[in-house]
Formats: structure tokens, sequence, C-alpha cells
């Protein structure tokens, strides 16, 4: 699996070069595509860890979605990561810290259900047990 | 004439001794029938069925260790199981902070995100936890309650009504002070400590787990100057009604000794026997109670040792991933453990302490 990948990555990498002199834009391109691939790639493998998040999400018995807040959480900052990168290899980094401080934002209204229920945990904690 | 007095005199002493020992085994019945089902159970398994001084006296030492690890091993799956959990969580977002951003905001954020779970899943166990210190502590008072009229008669039959009415109305507003305290105080205390913990957790920017620290020193501070207080007081009332009551009980002994003629050195003597036998139950029925107070409280003991083991390891694991969020965060939860502990401790050696001073002191003299 690791091969494959980085035939793919070195190939690209190879590809990357040699378009960059004549045409940049293409190599832009090529990059997207390449980091879409690699991407593909994994996708099955992160079903392993999907489980995890399923089987600790249905060992704790939280009332929010565990599983769902989790894999929102991983999701967009794996995401971001990704899409800073090629902001920043398109020479656009003001472009890369706009969409980071709204990966940062999206992380923050994931983990909404997690403040709240630790809020009403707190209040359950101070009212019922009075 | 003199055949008849000793006749008499024996038919009081015997008749004394029968009443004493009726009464005890009443008094054990009384006991253990208002104690819990669990707490019956523990001490069924240990050996002691109707309470008596034999039962305590042949206990198996084997036995209650066989029992206590029994406890610890029941104790321990739910904080276990959840500080597994919590590892496997720490792990997985540590993991995803280290691949997701190469820039430390977000990596921060994620980190936020995940003590916040982290702290859910702990508060979720925690809760149980507090509602079973509460429950132990009322169990604790309830049986107090009840203990309290029980010892106090006995001290009253055996010539120490002084010191039997400063250790009941002692005692009794205590019990009521300490109910009502835990109730409103316990739930406040923990909800606020572990809020602050977490907001002190989840950001480098927010200190205040230091605020939580001062109210965790205060409120133990308190518990134990109210420990200590409440010992030297009903220590100097105790020691104070002992000798009014040790004078009144010389004075009756003189007076009936030199103004009844022929038996009065012999009912004097009688006098004497009724006290022992007296103070030999009221000892028992102290012991049982004091055994009895204790195994309310050991199974909720060893449930926060547990967690306290539990809460150390996950610490440890924290330090040794560099986790200094989630380390804190376990400190914290382990510093709640900590203050219901104290809370606990405290109530079960308040009454353990009442009751041996005035086993102690109303034997004397």
């Amino acid at each position: 699996m690791i091969l494959k990948i980085a035939g793919v990555a070195l190939i690209s990498a190879i590809a990357f070069v040699l378009l960059k002199k004549d045409r940049a834009d293409f190599a832009f391109v090529l990059e997207v595509c390449a980091t879409t691939a690699l991407l593909l790639f994994i996708l099955p493998y992160i079903e392993n860890l999907l489980e995890i998040f399923t089987d600790l999400s249905e060992s704790v018995k939280l009332d929010i979605d565990f599983k769902d807040v989790l894999i929102k959480v991983s999701g967009i900052a794996v995401v971001s990561r990704l899409i800073c990168e090629l902001c920043k290899d398109a020479g656009e980094n003001a472009l890369a810290v706009k969409f980071e401080l709204t990966a940062k934002v999206l992380i923050l209204i994931s983990a909404i259900p997690v403040f709240e229920a630790i809020y009403n945990l707190i209040t359950a904690i101070a009212e019922n047990l009075l | 004439m003199k055949k008849l007095l000793l006749v008499l005199i024996l038919f009081v002493c015997f008749s004394v001794s029968a009443y004493a020992t009726q009464t005890a085994e009443q008094y054990y019945e009384i006991m253990l029938e208002e104690t819990d089902n669990q707490t019956k159970q523990l001490l069924e398994n240990i050996g002691i069925e109707n309470g008596s001084v034999d039962e305590i006296l042949n206990l198996d030492f084997k036995n209650i260790v066989t029992q206590f690890l029994a406890l610890c091993r029941n104790e321990m799956k739910t904080p276990i199981k959840t500080i597994l959990n919590a590892f496997v969580l720490m792990l997985t977002l540590s993991v995803l902070r280290s691949i997701a951003s190469s820039n430390d905001s977000v990596s921060e954020l994620i980190h936020s995100v995940g003590s916040l779970l982290l702290a859910l899943m702990l508060m979720l166990s925690v809760t149980s936890c507090i509602s079973d210190v509460l429950s132990a502590c009322f169990a604790t008072a309830d049986f107090t309650k009840l203990l309290i009229p029980i010892l106090g008669g006995i001290v009253a039959a055996s010539g120490k009504p002084a010191t039997a009415v400063c250790f009941q109305s002692f005692c009794f507003s205590i019990a009521q002070v300490l109910t009502s305290l835990f109730r409103t105080s316990l739930p406040v205390v923990s909800s606020v400590y572990i809020t602050l913990s977490v907001c002190g957790s989840i950001s480098s920017l927010v200190q205040t787990d230091r605020i939580a620290e001062l109210i965790k020193k205060g409120y133990t501070y308190i518990l134990s100057f109210t420990s200590v207080l409440f010992s030297a007081l009903l220590s100097v009332k105790s020691v104070i009604a002992g000798c009014a009551d040790t004078v009144a009980v010389k004075g009756i002994k003189f007076v009936v000794g030199n103004a009844v003629p022929v038996v009065g050195g012999a009912l004097s003597d009688a006098l004497n026997s009724v006290v022992s036998s007296l103070a030999l139950l009221k000892s028992s029925v102290g012991i049982l109670a004091i055994i009895i107070l204790v195994f309310i409280n050991i199974p909720t003991l060893i449930e926060l040792l547990m967690w306290k083991i539990a809460l150390k390891l996950f610490n440890t694991a924290c330090a040794m991933t560099g986790s200094e969020f989630d380390e804190k965060l376990s400190e914290s939860f382990d510093g709640l453990m900590m203050i219901m502990s104290a809370v606990l401790f405290f109530q079960v050696f308040l009454y353990i302490i009442a009751v041996a001073i005035l086993v102690i002191i109303s034997g004397m003299g």
C-alpha cells in the first residue's frame, strides 16, 4: 500500500517539477489531483479509525453523539491541513490563513454539543443532588 | 434475717445481669436492622450476624481480607473501564493532533475539544460517585441518629446522666448540622471545583485551576478545623460531665453505704456491679456501632480509592505521552476524589471519635 502511495507521490512530484517551469497553472491542477488520489488511496483504511470511534462511543454512552464529534473534528483538521498546504503552494498565504480560521470556527461549532453536554452535566450535579 | 437479705441481694444482682443481656441483644438487633442491605450483607459475609461480643471477638482476619479484596475487585471495574476509554481517546487525539496541523493554534483547538470530551467522559462516571458519597453520608447520619439515643440511654442508666445529656444534645446537633452541610455544600463545591478545573485544563490562557485548588484546600481545611473543634469540645464537655457524674455516684454510694443500716455496704457494692455490667454493655454496643459505621462507608471509600488509583495511572500515562492538559485534567479529577474522600473520612471519624470518647470517658470513675 505504502509503495503505491509512494509511487503516485513520486510520479506526481516529477510531473509537477517538469510542468512548473512552463505551465504553472497545470502544475497546480496536477498537485490537486495527486492530493485527491492520495486521499482516495487511504479512504478505505479510515474505516478502521471509524470503528475505533464507534467502539469508544458505544462504550462511553454519552448523551451526545461522541463518534459524530470525533469524526467531524478529525475530518475538518485533516482537510484544513491539506487545503492550507495547497493554498500555500499556490502562493496564496492570505487565503491559507483565512481557511485555517474558517476551519477553527468549524471545529468550535462541531464541539458545541460537547460544551452543552458539559454544561448540562454540571447543572445536573448541582441541581439533582441538592 | 441475714439469709433473707443475702437472697435478696443475690436476686437483685442476677436480675440486673439477665436484664442487661436481653437488652444487649435487643440493641444489637435494632442497630443491625436499621443498616442498609449492602452493609448487612457485608457484615454477614465477615461473620457478624447478630452482633454479639462473641462474634466480634471471633472475627476471622483472612475472611475480612477476602471480603475487602472482593469489594476492591467489584469497585474497580467502572474506574478502570472509564480510564481505558479515556486513554484510547487521548492517544487517538494525540495522533490526530500531530498529523492534522502544522499550526499550533489549530492543534491546540483540537486538544481543547479532546480535553472537553475527556472531561465529559470522566464527569459522567464521577456524578454517580458524588451521589454514592452523599448516600453514604446520609446513611451514616441516619444510623447515628438511631445510635445516639441507644448509647445515651445506656450511659444514663449506668449512672452518668450528665454525660448522657451532654453527648445526646451535642451529637444530635452535630449530626443535623453535618447532614445539612454536606447536602448543600458537597454538590456545589464539586460542581464549581470541576467547572473551574476543566476550564483551566483546556487552555493555557485560562488559569482557573488555581482558584479550584484554593477551593479544594479551603474546603478540606474547614473540614479539618471542624473535626478538631468537635473532638476538643466533646472531650472537654464529656470530661466535665463525667466528673460531675462521678461525684454524684460517689455521693449516692456514700449515702447508701452510711444511711442504710446493715446492708448499706452490700447495696453500694451491688450498685458497682450494675454500673460495671452496663459499662460492658455500652462498650459492646459502642464497638458494634463503630464496626457498622465503618462498614456503611467502606464500599464508597473503596470506590473513591479505586478512582484515585485509576486517575493516578491515567496521569502517569498522560505524563509519558506529554499531554500536559490531560495531565492537569486528571489531576483535577483526582482532587475531586480527594475532596469526597475528605468528606467521608471526616464524617466517619467524627462519629467514631464521638462514640469512642463516650465509651472511654463514661467508663472512668
